[in-house]
């Protein structure tokens, strides 16, 4: 423990150099190159490639929501014809 | 007046941001590409910025991220360059490539500080990143933990774990 501390405090006495790091000027001309590269940008365009990707998954979730509820009419007409006319499939009571 | 106000915070935080880069990098070119990167993200997220932090605060962790992010993609550059020529098994320590080129380090200084930055390369980000605000930027620890996100303990813990790693590395 002792000698953590030791090792510890060294190396903050170490560190302490890097204190007398100074402080510089940023450059001139960086204002100008920010605003040139700002100014020429290319908007921000989605590419074909991302934008027929996002219409065909949209397409496939319309799809299968179409296929559910055309089957899931399907099912609550039989259901209704069912409850009209029950159907009789126990053989052991054949009539 | 978006481009009014930001030649306000540009002006007012050129340098901060500059330095900060430089400290990442220790090289002019470099830093002054990243000062570039932070303004535009600056530029683009001015809008959004809710002041739910002090600006200041807030372009530090814009140059912070900026800078980690730039040194990032260097060193996948470096790898993919040397992988593609030569086989080398350790790429960050057996190559030492002339980049350190800090303006700020006086001349008679200079093997000792770059001896301490190439310690300082090889830290994880956040330990890295908590050396430079408390010894080089020489913010309090409450500082680094607004900037870092951090509670003033979990700083205090990563400048620890920093400083023992550094103390292998510069054996």
């Amino acid at each position: 423990m002792h000698e953590l501390l030791i090792i510890i405090t060294t190396m903050d006495k170490k560190l302490d150099i890097l204190k007398n790091i100074q402080e510089v000027e940023a450059p001139d001309q960086l204002y100008d190159k920010v605003l040139s590269r700002i100014q020429n940008r290319k908007p921000n365009i989605i590419s074909l490639r991302w934008a027929s990707t996002a219409v065909a998954v949209v397409m496939l979730f319309i799809a299968l929501d179409i296929y559910a509820i055309y089957h899931i009419n399907k099912d609550a007409n039989q259901d209704e014809i069912t409850a009209i006319a029950p159907v009789q499939d126990n053989q052991l009571y054949y009539e | 007046m978006k481009s009014v106000h930001f030649q306000d915070i540009y002006t007012q935080h050129k340098n901060l941001v500059y330095n900060l880069a430089l400290q990442y990098t220790q090289n002019k070119e470099d830093a002054e590409e990243i000062a570039q990167d932070v303004f535009i993200a600056v530029y683009d997220k001015l809008n959004t910025f809710k002041a739910q932090s002090k600006l200041q605060t807030w372009v530090y962790r814009i140059t912070i991220n900026k800078s980690l992010d730039f040194m990032k993609a260097k060193k996948r550059r470096k790898r993919s360059f040397f992988f593609s020529t030569i086989q080398i098994d350790d790429v960050d320590k057996n190559i030492t490539l002339p980049d350190f080129n800090h303006p700020g380090v006086l001349l008679e200084q200079k093997e000792e500080i770059a001896r301490i930055f190439r310690g300082i390369n090889q830290l994880a980000e956040r330990q890295k990143t908590v050396i430079i605000l408390l010894k080089i930027e020489q913010k309090t620890q409450a500082e680094t933990a607004a900037i870092m996100e951090l509670s003033t303990k979990a700083v205090e813990s990563l400048y620890q774990r920093a400083k023992k790693k550094l103390e292998k590395i510069l054996k």
